[in-house]
């Protein structure tokens, strides 16, 4: 989910045929996304990965990458996949506080991740579509080192932005 | 607006966002209201942002930790 202190590595995420950096493609005006991103993982506040992938067991998923830590984050987490959006279970890692709003309001859905084309005109865009950062771009242990960021957007929706591949 | 009419705004907003009077009743605070954590801090600064039409710098949120503080900045940004 974010920041990684061990560097770039194998990806606990699922291969997607990662996008690549295409050079500038600025969203179109009003939009957040640039042209070519897409929908990457719902992601989903849970006690622990065992709990949540437990719970998802039913609906047909299963793991499809190595679980992960991220301890700038204080979260493990796992991408799952079945029978709809992929899924990425997180949950609270030691001290870590940074899910907790969410499980003590009984709303497990934690975020949308979108891969994206550009990422710094995707954050911008972010921005100025009234978003708020709620944490700073980082590299991330579950995308080996590609940085992600999020915002929480005024309807009330957190997204998470994922750095495309190197080119 | 007037001074009493922002107060009242400001202590409706946190009313409607935190479910129940926030604590203590004369300056409301994050230090005192287990609710008000960051994910409802980004709800009260959307409902403030919305109410009173404007947009608040991050210096500003990362000052938002009262009531008082609030209408400190909506002051600042010629509001009431």
């Amino acid at each position: 989910m974010s920041a990684d202190s061990a560097g770039p590595g194998p990806s606990p995420a699922p291969d997607t045929s990662s996008l690549q950096a295409p050079g500038t493609s600025s969203p179109p005006p009003g939009l957040i996304l640039p042209a070519g991103s897409r929908f990457h993982h719902l992601g989903f506040a849970c006690r622990s990965l065992e709990e949540g992938q437990a719970g998802l067991r039913a609906l047909g998923y299963a793991a499809a990458g190595a679980p992960f830590t991220d301890t700038d984050q204080g979260v493990s987490g796992v991408f799952v996949e079945g029978p709809g959006p992929r899924v990425e279970l997180l949950a609270p890692l030691g001290e870590g506080r940074v899910l907790e709003p969410w499980l003590r309001g009984g709303s497990r859905l934690y975020h949308l991740a979108y891969e994206v084309t550009d990422f710094e005109a995707a954050l911008a865009a972010a921005a100025a579509a009234g978003g708020r950062q709620t944490s700073a771009p980082a590299p991330a242990a579950a995308f080996a080192g590609r940085r992600i960021a999020f915002f929480m957007l005024p309807v009330r929706l957190l997204i998470e932005l994922i750095e495309p591949g190197a080119a | 607006m007037s001074d009493d009419g922002l107060e009242a705004a400001v202590r409706e907003i946190l009313e409607t966002a935190l479910g129940t009077p926030p604590e203590p009743p004369e300056n409301p605070s994050r230090a005192h209201t287990e609710r008000w954590d960051s994910l409802m801090q980004l709800e009260i600064v959307f409902m403030l942002e919305e109410r009173f039409d404007l947009r608040f710098s991050e210096q500003e949120i990362a000052g938002l930790d009262s009531f008082n503080d609030i209408v400190s900045v909506l002051r600042s940004k010629h509001v009431g």
